[in-house]
């Protein structure tokens, strides 16, 4: 053992003992809106439900295997438009109840209801049909047609029939939400300033981690900071200026998430005179993101292997849907941004941009939980914007409140809004930019609407093939990278930290705490 | 205990015969009579003696180390394995072909992986998850690809298959491949012939691309449109172009640049003999994840020679096979994982009090030079896991080790190996960030790119329905 460990560790078990007691503390950016599976939005969500419920199957992070904890032995029925499921035995909900065939039935037929107003189950609705349970044991999951490889289409997780009374019409706002149960290896609560989880030994888990608090960090250098003083084990995204630090540290390991997440500013097109397509272009050269992600995220101008790059359109670079033809716009261009912006019947007066006769100026925001990852990235971008002539009010958004108006099209008061969205093995965007009705557009958060856009993702959505899926998206990226509903900044890898007295913690792509029952704490 | 009197009397000998940028090796087969203080030996990982050999604590001297420090094809190489930089900077500079030689063979390494990466990405997307909209074309690139990989077809009509395919040399190349299979002749002259991209002959300090991409375009049956395609056999012609080169810029070197390569080599190579006295230049250690010459050799005789045994048979020799010895139970055919990543810190932590102790006080490189050598013993581990067959253990060990590469640690062609692997196990989204960052780096690598995009589309499709999330 190095000898700075031992003088860290010694003051570390104090403050363990003071603050924590055996359990395992770790921060996330926010507290999760809920622990309903069905109303996950954001990935804290996702990450804390991993914890709480089982998926009827999911890829193993180490190999990438398909496996399932609930379900024993499978067969395609119905000349593969069913596949009949022969669950594993012995498993019970936290409240003590068997698990049954009923439950995973119940559980396609709430995502199946349109009483139940989830995204999440409204993607499933075109593939799943029903479900018919045989025995308490076997069930047969019915699918709208043949499906290639069914199992991976089954990733959803298992609600308890009798937590709802057997009514599939499920609420956003049900007592579950903040006390679900779940078959998960632990057992979660959500209180107002955190979720607390205590394990819950199964037949198809052996949790060896007896509790774990989920806080809400606040300041990213003050979460370091604890994480060094062992008053919390552990930090889900450590923000890329401090990644040095964890690697610095004996005590600290830094940790891949693999995440696909890209960052954007979003632009109320409704509102004059942003819904300007050359005021939007205008704006996009304005933004210098070179100097950006150097002051927020500490990239050095041409530093290789830098964990953030700059995107032209809704696709992490590495993804084939990226349209590599469209070029990122990474220092600003102040002449083409003028140019534009006069273009578009605006006139610079004493160094400030009017619009019929009135100083430009528009009201920013941004979810308060990111400032965990680029520091003071709201700020910059005003900053810059103030430099070229448009003014600027900014405010920080809670993240539940992100979730329920920004979302959801009801911050329409606002001109622009910065935002990450993330994404796993599935890259679909059609959410952020169908025309917002009749359950499309479910994440559009301005409203955006464009005919040439919406028949796009339409193509994609009816896509035959591959290469028809990927062409669509191609198309969708250059046409979105010149009306601009969005301005595309970057994508940014996640990495977490965690003390190293927490061992066994391999970290599951998108879903995080997949192999939980591997975790231990050993502080 | 260290003896600073004998280690300072080398190093005089050494400034004789050496001075800068001119590197030499002061001891091919490093200081093994200089053993490690015996403030580690409670809690040794590794014996004393090997830990004064290992580079990182050799180059804690500041008179060794200084010539390297202040040549920028080093820099670029070890700071940010800018391979291109590096070979620019190691360019016309006789004195320097070892370290030309090495960056040659570290992409002859990589591409190797990429080629992998290529191989596994179009059995999976063509092989495994065929779908009706496939062109004739993928059978062809099918075959050749099983041929790469070493593993038998499970159509035996392929060949024939791919013939129907009317796209331009493309069943010649099949076929040309599918004739070399099991042929035993290396290198496969006759079907590079006939595989688009090869580069010119082996020239120092050159980086050919892959040339025009892509190797092929079809058309899909169900709508007509256009699917792009390339051969990972293009990747080939590449790592042997780098290989020819590091062993032409070196030929003194030729056992070192053999046994670097051998545990990146492809199915049907002809893999290098075991060394006992492996002459290894310290250039060639320097910023890599092997500590010791006798690591080399283990590694070779792990993954080419008698696998798992190889630990007993090198654990008084090699710091990686005495560091995870207490952890391999050859018997039973298993890898303790989690002691493992104990040794390898302790190992770590050895390192770093030895290159203290060296350099007289804590210095800014000790911390990631001795992150090599970890992740070293860990990959060393994770090869030993495979030998036996243990994949669970394998698997854990090498999401270990990746989280540990960054920095110094990333090596391309350890990165690209992952993918390779995860390109099997359909894991095509950690394979396409792999990937898509070596491509600044290793432009060629593009040609893995077409199937691995391919695999990756076809499978985000299947998968289950997925929105945003913020």
């Amino acid at each position: 053992m190095g000898r700075s460990r031992h003088l860290l560790v010694a003051a570390g078990i104090s403050a363990a003992v003071l603050s924590t007691g055996a359990a395992l503390t770790y921060y996330e950016g926010a507290l999760p809106t809920t622990l309903n599976p069905l109303y996950a939005a954001k990935m804290v969500d996702y990450r804390a439900q991993e914890l709480v419920f089982d998926r009827l199957w999911y890829h193993s992070p180490i190999n990438n295997e398909l496996e399932s904890r609930l379900v024993q032995s499978w067969e395609l029925t119905e000349g593969g438009k069913g596949i009949k499921l022969e669950l594993a035995s012995g498993i019970k909900w936290h409240d003590g109840k068997p698990f049954t065939a009923d439950d995973v039935c119940f559980t396609v037929k709430a995502m199946l209801d349109s009483g139940t107003p989830s995204p999440i189950a409204e993607g499933y609705r075109d593939i799943l049909a029903g479900c018919t349970p045989e025995s308490r044991s076997t069930a047969i999951v019915h699918f709208t047609r043949i499906v290639h490889n069914p199992r991976e289409r089954l990733g959803f997780s298992v609600l308890p029939e009798h937590a709802f009374d057997g009514n599939t019409a499920i609420s956003p706002d049900l007592e579950f939400s903040a006390r679900p149960t779940g078959t998960g290896p632990m057992k979660g609560s959500r209180g107002t300033r955190g979720v607390t989880f205590q394990s819950f030994a199964n037949g198809h888990h052996s949790p060896q981690v007896g509790q774990m608090q989920l806080q809400e960090s606040g300041d990213p250098l003050l979460a370091i900071k604890a994480l060094i003083n062992n008053s919390v084990q552990g930090i889900i995204e450590v923000a890329p200026n401090f990644r040095a630090d964890v690697s610095a540290s004996d005590e600290l390991a830094l940790k891949s998430y693999d995440l696909r997440s890209w960052w954007f500013v979003a632009i109320n097109s409704k509102k004059a005179p942003l819904d300007d397509r050359r005021v939007r272009q205008a704006l996009n050269f304005m933004l210098d993101r070179t100097e950006l992600r150097e002051k927020s995220i500490g990239v050095k101008p041409g530093e290789r292997n830098s964990p953030c790059e700059f995107i032209s359109g809704p696709f992490v670079p590495s993804s084939p849907y990226y349209n590599r033809s469209v070029p990122a716009v990474e220092r600003s261009d102040q002449g083409q941004a003028e140019a534009l912006l006069k273009e578009a019947g605006m006139e610079k007066v004493g160094g400030r941009w009017q619009f019929k006769g009135q100083p430009v100026s528009f009201r920013m925001g941004m979810e308060k939980s990111l400032d965990n990852e680029a520091p003071d990235i709201l700020s910059y971008i005003s900053n810059q914007f103030e430099a070229a002539g448009i003014g600027s009010q900014v405010y920080k958004i809670p993240p539940d409140n992100w979730t329920t108006e920004a979302i959801t099209g009801h911050l329409t008061d606002y001109d622009l809004l910065v935002g990450k969205w993330s994404f796993g093995q599935v890259e679909d965007v059609n959410e952020l930019f169908y025309t917002r009705s009749r359950g499309k557009g479910t994440r559009n958060i301005f409203n955006y609407s464009e005919q040439e856009v919406d028949r796009l993702l339409a193509q994609y959505d009816v896509a035959k093939t591959d290469t028809a899926a990927r062409d669509a998206y191609h198309k969708l990226h250059r046409k979105l990278a010149e009306d601009l509903p969005y301005l595309f900044l970057w994508k940014l890898d996640t990495k977490s930290a965690w003390r190293t007295e927490v061992k066994g913690n391999t970290i599951a792509p998108y879903y995080y705490f997949t192999q939980f029952d591997s975790w231990r704490y050993e502080g | 205990m260290i003896c600073p009197n004998r280690w300072w009397a080398g190093l005089l000998l050494l400034a004789i015969g050496c001075s800068p940028p001119t590197v030499t090796s002061p001891d091919p087969a490093g200081s093994s009579a200089d053993p490690g203080p015996d403030s580690v030996a409670a809690d040794a990982a590794i014996p004393g003696g090997l830990v004064g050999s290992a580079w990182p604590v050799r180059m804690s001297d500041d008179a060794l180390r200084g010539p390297f420090e202040s040549h920028s094809g080093w820099a670029a190489l070890l700071m940010q394995r800018d391979y291109p930089a590096a070979l620019g900077a190691f360019g016309g500079d006789a004195p320097l072909a070892v370290g030309q030689a090495r960056i040659h063979t570290e992409l002859a390494a990589a591409y190797r992986q990429a080629l992998r990466v290529g191989a596994n990405a179009t059995v999976q997307v063509y092989g495994e998850n065929r779908r009706d909209e496939d062109p004739a074309a993928v059978d062809c690139l099918l075959l050749v690809s099983y041929v790469l990989l070493g593993v038998d077809d499970p159509s035996a009509d392929r060949l024939q298959a791919c013939q129907r395919s009317e796209l331009e040399g493309l069943g010649p190349h099949a076929a040309a491949w599918d004739a070399w299979r099991g042929s035993g002749a290396w290198p496969p002259s006759d079907a590079l012939a006939v595989t688009a991209g090869q580069p010119g002959p082996p020239t120092a300090g050159a980086m050919p691309d892959a040339g025009p991409l892509p190797h092929w375009r079809a058309v899909d049956l169900v709508e007509g449109l256009e699917v792009q395609l390339a051969s990972p056999a293009g990747l080939l012609g590449l790592a042997l172009f780098h290989e020819q080169a590091a062993r032409a810029v070196y030929p003194q070197g030729e056992a070192a640049i053999s046994a670097m390569l051998a545990p990146w080599l492809l199915p049907g190579e002809p893999a290098p003999a075991v060394s006992d006295e492996l002459e290894v230049p310290l250039e060639f250690l320097f910023g890599s994840a092997m500590l010791v010459p006798a690591d080399l050799s283990f590694m070779v005789d792990v993954t080419r020679g008698s696998g798992a045994a190889a630990v007993d048979t090198w654990k008084d020799r090699s710091a990686f096979a005495s560091t995870i010895a207490p952890c391999v139970d050859v018997a039973g055919g298993a890898v303790d994982v989690p002691c493992v990543i104990e040794n390898a810190g302790r190992a770590f932590d050895q390192l770093r009090t030895a290159m203290e102790i060296r350099s007289g006080g804590e210095q800014g490189y000790h911390r990631p030079f001795a992150e090599l050598g970890r992740v070293g013993t860990i990959r060393a581990a994770e090869a030993v896991a495979e030998a036996m067959g243990d994949e669970q253990a394998m698997g854990l060990l090498r999401l270990n080790a990746l989280d540990l590469s960054i920095g110094t640690s990333a090596e391309p062609h350890y990165l690209l190996s992952i993918a390779a692997w995860d390109a099997g196990n359909r894991n095509s989204s950690r394979a396409s960030d792999a990937l898509h960052a070596q491509v600044g780096h290793i432009p060629g690598v593009e040609v893995a790119r077409f199937p691995l995009d391919a695999l990756h589309v076809r499978l985000s499709r299947e998968s289950a329905p997925g929105v945003p999330m913020h």
